[in-house]
């Protein structure tokens, strides 16, 4: 009959921590859900303005993912922890109510133990992470320039270099791992004197005579169980803390600026359904602005301007100070300056990425404030320097801009954009796969897609910021010119280091430390 | 203690033999879920691996003997509470002392591990970090340009790295353990009780039958479903990526009620993957659970029979379960083991591009088996360019003749010294064919002779020819370039124009010695480059990469990285004559300005003309400059370009360019185009304006 008991036990232990499993990665699952949707709403009024783009948002969704991850090892860990304890205890007490309060004060002991330690070394850790961080970034910028330091002959400083990051990256390797080292270690010490403490009481009580042989003994293999369960807790905290560290950083992203829309309940007073122009009735072309906003929709369409804005940004870096600039319909016009000098943010000002201090910014005459974002992409497209390109179909890539339009309308927009060759060497054509897993795109490419899907956009007021950036410096300018030229006659801005772009535009507005320093007329 | 030297002695057989065991174990026995090898071995065969791989095994041994000492320990005292038993209150605190010993072993084994992993994984990044460092420099094959972002080496050194602690750490000790732990207490069992040994031995067996039938069942299924949970994922963070784009086009709360409907998905479509995964899990659990009961029950059995000694039957019930432990445990590791493994093989590939190349140059591996070869020049620790500045141009060509000739050759040395600086005299573009006249008489010793034989070629008094050469883009049908030929000859400068892609920045790292090529020859002189030192050819190469990089650090600094003796004044003139003379002044702090990352941004046209700076700071023998004027506009662009001829004089270049002013200021304009190349004359040139 015990071997029966002893049988089921074990047998229904193995269900028991398979059903505990599951059931803790279903939970933690419900939480990364969660924790994406909490990020989302985070994320959607402060993204591009106040957070950066594509490597940034990348970060952070696997921050999600690192949080949902730690929560199931912690959950995990405590679920084995309080059962496995609470089992011991209850089958001692059951023996001998002393001995069982001694089990649960041990369980309690090594607990403690570890967690005090385990605080010690998520604090080593959470610092060696900040080392380890900066060190990343030594030895990226040193393999980066490796080959300079070897073409000037000088192995020895980059030798001297990578000697100098290993040595400090060892040293705070080893300092984290002597915290958690001493974390495992004093658990299982203090697990060891308290299985010793419970032998102790036990052997006494046996020769008192108030305690069978056979019966400590179960106890005895019942509370080593146990303790050993929770002199895993250090191991099994040991990566929560880069948890930490990810929740952190997402909640950081509540303190930076959000920008404000309008209410939900004032959109259809701005002639927009409330589910914010999703209606595939968008037409591809020939977009009004909306009705209220614009005083008289005609004369304006296709102007945008600054009066007097003012941004601040986050963290202390100048944004914009009292900046004017005005473009007139079918106008075009560069902003050039140095990294910094604000010429990002008079873009997103223009498209309530973020929100002006003082002044305003319009479209098409209407304050942007007062409009949705729905009304905003009706009025203007935005082309940044590097085009996410989704992983999805090519059509679908352009419909973003415009979910109405055709098949005709999507090739018409590549041909514009300069693309009709590409699109024709396309086996698939507009049914391609892009993106992670698709067809890659060179740079060029990428950027001249984002053009199109602008152009399909149908917005009149086309932002460009930094469109070729990130391009070859050889096919910078052949890049722009055909960007421009797929405006055709589109009132444009666009943001820019090439000095090529003086014959290209009627006017150019230099900014410097969140100033305009200069306007001259362009070569155009 | 006979449990310990046993598993000592398994703990060293492990380690000797530990990547086949371990593998053969983790591919079959753990029915792991995905389907794949836990062991890279070519990571494994790294030295740095391979110590602490032992240590980590033999600290895991040592633990599994606590384990052992804590059951004997708890045996022998439980016995003695057994009724009948003689109470030998003498004896116990012995017991008492061994239970003590094997906890405090297991401590000290936790504490001592986690040491060894850190060392461990760091001394193996290290390792890898230098050979990626050296993959960087001279690249096997030529890659597509990627320079930062993941997937970069830059990226690799640094970051990419770090996942590998984990798994050198902690997965890999743990899954040689899987094979060496339960052997060794099998070892011990057995001491203890023989019977009890083979049945646990005769479950352990079943283990890779059970872990194949459940694992051909899970293998595939959870594959499967765990493809879908990754897609699934990849869309979410696909959304979240382009997310200022669907803001931007006003879609982006349409999108909110996409990513709640995926996460539904991803968490229906996880439950069911995750179902399969723990499946295999469970069947460890139970096998464990299993063999423990089929131990105990002939154990008991036999107790009553007196066919075995209380504390033996409760030893070995103590350590039984023990014997399934590292199993269950490194099953439930290769999870994590994933992200490391990945990891490892990004970074072996790239340093394995190298390889080739880590022969020729061991630079960055200080000490290693190859450390004595280095090139012609020898010594590596101190190298002569030490004394070098930038006026010290005649002495340094002695140095160099010197360092580049056995003491034997000293007489060809000084023939070199000669015709090295004969031409900077009569520096003529019109004197070429003078000039190799007297290289040939210099030179005697024709082709293929060995390089120390050969005095040194100089391009000043020589032609650099490329020969042939074609060089092949893995995984690309066209070759980059198609047997081109290009002569520079003896203080030529020839521009070379060509499309974006077309291979010109792979013509310099040829030219420069950083890349050799898959079929034909770069030579200088006739003698091929390979068989020059690659120390003693940089040193007359001076080169303008497509992407300069600055460091962190002061202005000086950076520049004196070309010439490390110069005065600051120095620095201020090749500043100016770079086009850049008030950008000292406009610094915070001047030359002692920080740049770089915490320091001051540069503006891609000043960091150009930093880059320009630190070229004239280093007099050279052959220029190869690549794109040394782009992010200039056209009056700094003049300025840097008389700078640079003034500093070329009678050195040969090969500038890469697309603009005009380049183009005129050479001697002739080379195009590339379909991977060969093509002379152009004056009327040819797309740009140019008639000089």
């Amino acid at each position: 009959m015990a071997i029966g008991a002893v049988q089921a036990f074990s047998l229904g232990r193995g269900i028991f921590r398979y059903l505990q499993r599951l059931g803790v990665h279903g939970l933690s699952l419900e939480v990364l859900g969660k924790l994406r949707m909490r990020l989302f709403d985070l994320l959607e009024p402060r993204v591009p303005g106040a957070i950066g783009r594509g490597a940034a948002l990348a970060g952070l969704v696997s921050d999600a993912d690192a949080v949902a991850q730690g929560f199931a090892k912690q959950l995990g860990a405590w679920v084995d922890v309080v059962s496995s304890a609470l089992a011991g205890t209850l089958l001692a007490v059951l023996v001998e109510p002393r001995l069982g309060l001694l089990v649960l004060a041990g369980a309690l002991a090594v607990v403690v133990a570890a967690l005090a330690l385990s605080r010690l070394s998520t604090r080593a850790m959470a610092r060696a992470a900040e080392e380890r961080a900066a060190l990343a970034r030594v030895i990226t910028e040193t393999v980066s320039s490796a080959r300079e330091f070897v073409a000037y002959e000088r192995e020895d400083l980059l030798h001297e270099r990578l000697a100098e990051a290993h040595r400090r990256s060892r040293s705070v390797a080893l300092r984290a791992a002597l915290a958690t080292g001493l974390a495992k270690a004093s658990a299982t010490a203090v697990a060891g004197g308290a299985l010793a403490a419970v032998l102790a009481v036990g052997l006494a009580a046996r020769e008192a005579g108030r305690l069978s042989g056979p019966l400590l003994a179960v106890v005895a293999f019942a509370t080593l169980a146990a303790l050993d369960q929770c002199s895993a807790l250090p191991a099994a905290l040991e990566g929560i803390s880069a948890g930490r560290a990810a929740a952190r950083r997402i909640e950081e992203v509540a303190s930076l600026p959000a920008v404000s829309e309008p209410a939900l309940g004032e959109a259809p007073a701005l002639g927009e359904a409330p589910a914010l122009g999703e209606a595939p009735a968008l037409a591809v072309t020939g977009a009004a602005p909306d009705k209220a906003a614009a005083p008289g929709p005609e004369a304006v369409l296709g102007t945008a301007a600054l009066e007097r804005a003012s941004v601040a940004l986050a963290g202390g870096t100048a944004g914009l100070k009292e900046v004017s600039l005005r473009l007139d319909a079918g106008g075009r016009l560069a902003i050039c300056g140095a990294s910094g000098a604000g010429k990002t943010t008079a873009i997103n000002a223009l498209l309530h990425f973020v929100d002006c201090s003082s002044g305003r910014a319009t479209l098409g005459g209407a304050d942007v404030k007062d409009l949705t974002r729905a009304g905003i992409a009706r009025l203007a497209a935005w082309l940044p320097d590097e085009t996410h390109v989704f992983a999805a179909s090519l059509a679908d890539n352009l419909r973003i801009a415009c979910p109405g339009a055709t098949d005709e309308d999507c090739a018409g927009a590549l041909r514009s954009a300069g693309l009709a060759d590409w699109l024709a060497s396309l086996p698939d054509g507009l049914a391609t796969r892009l993106g992670a897993g698709g067809r890659p795109l060179s740079g060029g490419e990428r950027q001249r897609l984002g053009m199109a899907r602008a152009l399909l956009g149908g917005g009149s007021v086309l932002l460009l910021d930094e469109p070729t950036a990130r391009l070859d410096p050889a096919t910078k300018d052949q890049v722009l010119s055909g960007l421009l030229r797929a405006a055709q006659g589109r009132s444009l801005i666009v943001v820019t280091h090439e000095p090529a772009v003086e014959d290209m535009v009627d006017e150019v507005l230099e900014l410097a430390g969140g100033r305009v320093v200069a306007c001259r007329p362009g070569q155009a | 203690m006979a449990g310990a030297a046993g598993g000592l002695g398994g703990g060293e057989m492990a380690g000797g033999a530990g990547g086949g065991a371990g593998g053969g174990a983790g591919g079959g026995a753990l029915s792991l879920p995905l389907g794949r090898r836990p062991f890279d071995h070519r990571l494994v065969r790294l030295p740095a691996v391979r110590l602490s791989l032992a240590a980590s095994v033999a600290l895991g041994v040592l633990s599994t003997a606590g384990v052992v000492a804590q059951a004997l320990g708890l045996a022998h005292l439980l016995a003695g509470a057994m009724p009948g038993a003689p109470a030998g209150t003498g004896l116990r605190s012995q017991w008492f002392a061994l239970l003590g010993a094997g906890f405090a072993v297991r401590a000290l084994g936790a504490l001592a591990g986690e040491v060894v992993a850190a060392l461990g994984s760091s001394a193996a990044k290290a390792e890898l970090r230098s050979r990626l460092v050296t993959a960087a420099v001279f690249p096997r094959t030529v890659r597509p340009a990627r320079r930062e972002g993941p997937g970069s080496l830059a990226t690799l050194a640094g970051p990419g790295l770090d996942a590998l602690d984990v798994y050198i750490g902690r997965c890999l000790p743990d899954f040689v353990l899987a094979a060496a732990a339960p052997a060794a207490l099998l070892v011990a069992v057995g001491i203890i009780d023989w019977v009890s040994a083979l049945i646990a031995l005769a479950v352990l067996a079943l283990f890779p039958v059970f872990g194949a039938l459940v694992g051909r069942a899970s293998l595939t299924l959870g594959a499967n479903r765990w493809r879908r949970v990754e897609e699934l994922g990849a869309y979410v963070a696909d959304v979240f990526e382009g997310m200022p784009v669907l803001r931007a086009f006003g879609r982006s709360t349409a999108q909110r009620d996409r990513i709640a409907k995926l996460n539904e998905a991803i968490a229906r479509s996880s439950t069911k993957a995750l179902r399969v995964a723990f499946l295999s899990a469970l069947v460890l659990d139970e096998l464990g659970s299993l063999s423990v009961a089929l131990v105990a029950v002939p154990l008991g059995l036999r107790l009553l029979s007196g066919g075995v000694s209380l504390p033996a039957a409760l030893a070995v019930l103590a350590v039984s379960p023990e014997i399934f432990a590292p199993l269950r445990r490194a099953s439930a590791e290769f999870h994590e083991s994933t992200e490391g493994l990945a990891a490892a093989a990004r970074a072996l590939e790239a340093a394995g591009e190298a390889e080739g190349a880590l022969r020729r140059y061991p630079m960055v591996r200080k000490g290693g088996p190859n450390g004595q070869k280095v090139g012609p020049t020898g010594d590596e620790s101190s190298p002569v360019g030490h004394e070098r500045g930038p006026t010290a141009q005649k002495t340094d060509r002695c140095d160099l003749a010197q360092g580049a000739s056995v003491r034997k050759e000293a007489v060809f040395a000084q023939k070199t010294d000669e015709c090295a600086v004969a031409p900077t005299t009569s520096a003529g573009f019109s004197s070429a064919i003078r000039q190799r006249a007297s290289m040939k008489a210099a030179a005697g010793a024709g082709p293929g002779a060995p390089h120390q034989e050969h005095p040194a070629p100089d391009p000043r008094s020589v032609p650099v020819v490329l020969r042939s050469v074609s060089v092949v883009l893995p995984g690309r049908a066209t070759p980059l370039l198609d047997e081109a030929n290009l002569t520079i000859e003896p203080g030529e400068t020839v521009a070379l124009v060509g499309p974006s892609g077309s291979g010109k920045s792979t013509i310099i790292s040829l030219l420069a010695g950083f890349l050799t090529p898959s079929e034909g020859s770069v030579t200088a002189g006739g003698v091929d480059l390979r068989e020059l030192g690659p120390r003693y050819w940089r040193r007359l190469v001076t080169r303008l990469p497509e992407h300069p990089t600055l460091l962190s650090a002061t202005l000086a600094a950076n520049l004196r990285l070309a010439a490390p003796n110069a005065s600051d004044r120095e620095l201020l003139s090749a500043l100016a004559q770079a086009g850049a003379p008030a950008l000292a002044l406009s610094l915070p702090g001047g030359l002692e300005a920080r740049l770089g990352e915490g320091g001051r941004r540069l503006s891609a046209g000043e960091l150009q003309r930093v880059a320009l700076a630190r070229v004239l700071l280093r007099p050279a023998s052959l220029y190869l400059l690549d794109e040394p004027t782009v992010h200039l506009d056209e009056a700094s662009e003049q300025e840097a370009l008389a700078g640079l001829q003034k500093a070329i004089g009678g050195a040969s270049a090969l500038i890469v360019s697309h603009r005009p002013a380049v183009a005129l200021a050479a001697d002739r304009v080379v195009s590339l185009r379909g991977g060969r190349l093509i002379e152009l004359t004056r009327a040819d040139m797309p740009m140019a304006v008639p000089a």
